[in-house]
């Protein structure tokens, strides 16, 4: 408990603190730019490692990674445009609300939320340090494939109004990320020998075709010159309902930081997944489901609280096993091992103290990030007072960069723009687009681990006591989803069905 | 408008039959998932598709999106998102050819000037300012090398 508390006060005191802060603000503003993200920053920042003492560049490495997804929703809410893909869930409903005039609401809804989910992921990974190694080892490909069935049980949820179109959606989404070298074989699917194709179609790529371009065109043929309506009233006011509208959503907020955590444990999994795991058990556990898509600060609470708690799950596999649970964590790793440490059982002895200082500087850099963020709030708002002929043009060069700049392949421009032209037909043609994206992100995880399960285990996988559990649980919350449903609908239907006071009155 | 929905229905249908299809010559491990998903979505399509030609197509459809903007009809939206398209579709050509810097220029020039609403000198100043922040984006904060575009190519 002494080096807990002694690790607090070390990343207090000069030089820890300056990292800890330039390191935030460094997040903050890279996660605003489109393309950028904590991934290529980290790559740029590795070779610190070796210059800068590790107590100090590893704070710098997790406050980068734990805001970037913060800012990220500044943009997306503002104007329609996903940064990361890890936003792309939260501008359903998070630009609808921009839309309705209550973009500070969004805002103040997304930080708040942000910060609570980034502090309880990193309290989590200070809980479960004594359980780590049990909790890590016991998911293998029979359990990484039953929490991907259950994330493509939530397709339903999405596509909630068309169940047909959502399910289409769904499948299709897993179709596409088929596209490239099969996992099982090797063969190259659908590449028709063209070099693009071969390593498969990207996430960014595909969220900012299906979201991005569906919004910028909206923005283009919406009448009147400016988009300054999405920011009506009194800012600070706005900001404190949404923080507000956290608070009152706190069992969701809950169980979706949770959802975060438990995503960011599960190797390959990352906080793309998570965002929409998210957001489908809003939808799945809402009352009422009338307002998600159009404007409901649930659909802003759970995806934002998810992916910052995703990020304390995350380094819980990397600490424990040098196992990185994701691409930005696999960077981590890399500084771990350039300055001589390899993670495993010593995190959890000899260095302890590490340990504690990412948890730490996990804690702080969300609240500072989430801080500063609910501080420039009114500033940032500013770019919508911008023309829209100027903010169609910075949207385009930026979308284009974000794609462009990822792989550096004008191929991802073109697929982007196709991905748009679908995107634009579904949203045209009232196809929920969300279902795809989830089924394009579960695709490959769901078909390596499934075959890897079955080709070493048969059937015998289905016994494994992680898998019963987690089968038994999936299936109860599937029939208490349902029994909810249905219950609401009869009431509904009773409702409808009771005569009104005034017509009580007339027959009287 | 309902015609142009089945058409974009049959799209995704023809689609889906062509990815199963083009699996069913592949060894089974390969082919599993993209039979099963392609079948599955072609069938779904298939029903979307007579449900759209009998006119039973379900109410609140758009639940999970917001739709397009209501005071716009729906050939300005056609309109917008075609015109928007081919000012992607010359940004693309032009990057390919040109190399992203003067593409990203050319873009944000002639955008602006097209709206009728910005002045040329106005335009080139905007345009300038992108360029540079997309050149300190790249060049100082990501560091990446890109790669010749093909007009460079020809001529070196």
């Amino acid at each position: 408990m002494d080096t807990f508390w002694g690790s607090f006060l070390q990343l207090l005191t000069w030089p820890s603190i300056g990292f800890l802060v330039g390191g935030t603000l460094m997040g903050l503003v890279l996660g605003v730019i489109p393309g950028l993200g904590g991934i290529t920053i980290l790559s740029i920042l590795l070779p610190l490692t070796y210059t800068v003492d590790f107590q100090y560049s590893i704070v710098l490495m997790t406050a980068i990674l734990a805001v970037t997804i913060t800012s990220d929703t500044i943009p997306t809410i503002l104007i329609g445009v996903p940064p990361t893909a890890s936003a792309s869930a939260t501008l359903l409903d998070g630009h609808a609300l921009a839309l309705k005039g209550e973009a500070a609401r969004a805002l103040g809804a997304s930080y708040t939320s942000s910060i609570i989910g980034g502090v309880l992921g990193a309290i989590c990974l200070w809980l479960s340090i004594p359980i780590l190694r049990p909790v890590v080892l016991s998911f293998g490909p029979p359990e990484i494939f039953v929490v991907a069935l259950w994330g493509l049980s939530m397709l339903g949820a999405l596509s909630s109004g068309n169940m047909l179109k959502g399910l289409a959606a769904g499948f299709l989404g897993i179709l596409l990320g088929t596209i490239g070298r099969s996992p099982t074989s090797g063969i190259y699917r659908y590449s028709f020998d063209i070099p693009y194709l071969i390593d498969g179609l990207k996430i960014a790529t595909i969220s900012l075709g299906l979201f991005a371009i569906p919004e910028v065109i909206k923005m283009a043929v919406t009448k009147g010159s400016t988009t300054e309506g999405q920011v009506r009233g009194n800012l600070l006011r706005g900001q404190l309902q949404g923080m507000a509208d956290v608070f009152r959503n706190w069992g969701l907020l809950i169980r979706t930081s949770l959802l975060g955590i438990w995503i960011g444990i599960v190797p390959g999994v990352g906080s793309a997944t998570a965002d929409w795991f998210a957001y489908a058990h809003a939808v799945q556990s809402a009352k009422d489901k009338s307002q998600f898509g159009k404007g409901d600060i649930r659909g802003v609470i759970g995806p934002e609280a998810s992916n910052n708690s995703c990020k304390g799950g995350d380094f819980i596999p990397t600490l424990a096993f040098g196992v990185p649970g994701s691409a930005a964590m696999s960077l981590v790793l890399g500084a771990f091992l350039m300055a001589g440490i390899h993670p495993g059982p010593n995190m959890l002895t000899t260095d302890v103290g590490i340990t504690y200082r990412i948890i730490w500087a996990l804690a702080l850099a969300n609240v500072v990030g989430g801080g500063v963020c609910l501080l420039f709030t009114s500033q940032i708002a500013k770019l919508l007072y911008l023309p829209k002929h100027y903010l169609i043009a910075v949207i385009t060069t930026f979308l284009i960069l974000a794609v462009y700049l990822g792989t550096k392949d004008v191929g991802d421009v073109l697929v982007m723009i196709l991905f748009g032209v679908l995107g634009y037909g579904m949203k045209q043609y009232g196809w929920a687009r969300p279902p795809l994206i989830v089924g394009f992100v579960l695709s490959e995880i769901t078909e390596w681990n499934f075959v890897i399960s079955v080709t070493l285990m048969g059937l015998s996988w289905l016994l494994r006591p992680m898998v019963m559990a987690m089968i038994v649980i999936f299936v109860l919350n599937q029939v208490w989803t349902s029994l909810k449903e249905r219950r609401m609908a009869k009431d509904e239907a009773l409702r409808r069905l009771a005569p009104k006071p005034e017509e009580e009155d007339d027959e009287e | 408008m309902k015609s142009r929905q089945s058409i974009f229905t049959a799209i995704l249908m023809a689609v889906s039959l062509a990815a199963v299809i083009t699996a069913l010559n592949w060894d089974f491990k390969t082919a599993l998932v993209p039979v099963i998903c392609g079948g599955v979505v072609f069938t779904l399509c298939f029903f979307q598709l007579l449900r759209e030609l009998r006119g039973k197509e379900a109410k609140g459809t758009q639940i999970m999106d917001s739709g397009f903007h209501k005071d716009a009809t729906d050939r300005e939206n056609m309109l917008g998102a075609l015109q928007y398209f081919g000012w992607l579709v010359g940004l693309y050509i032009s990057i390919w050819i040109l190399g992203i810097y003067p593409s990203i220029g050319l873009f944000v020039v002639l955008y602006l000037l097209a709206s009728r609403q910005v002045s040329l000198v106005k335009s080139v100043a905007v345009a300038a300012v992108i360029i540079g922040v997309v050149y300190v984006i790249i060049n100082q904060i990501a560091q990446e090398q890109l790669p010749d575009p093909l007009l460079y190519e020809i001529l070196f």
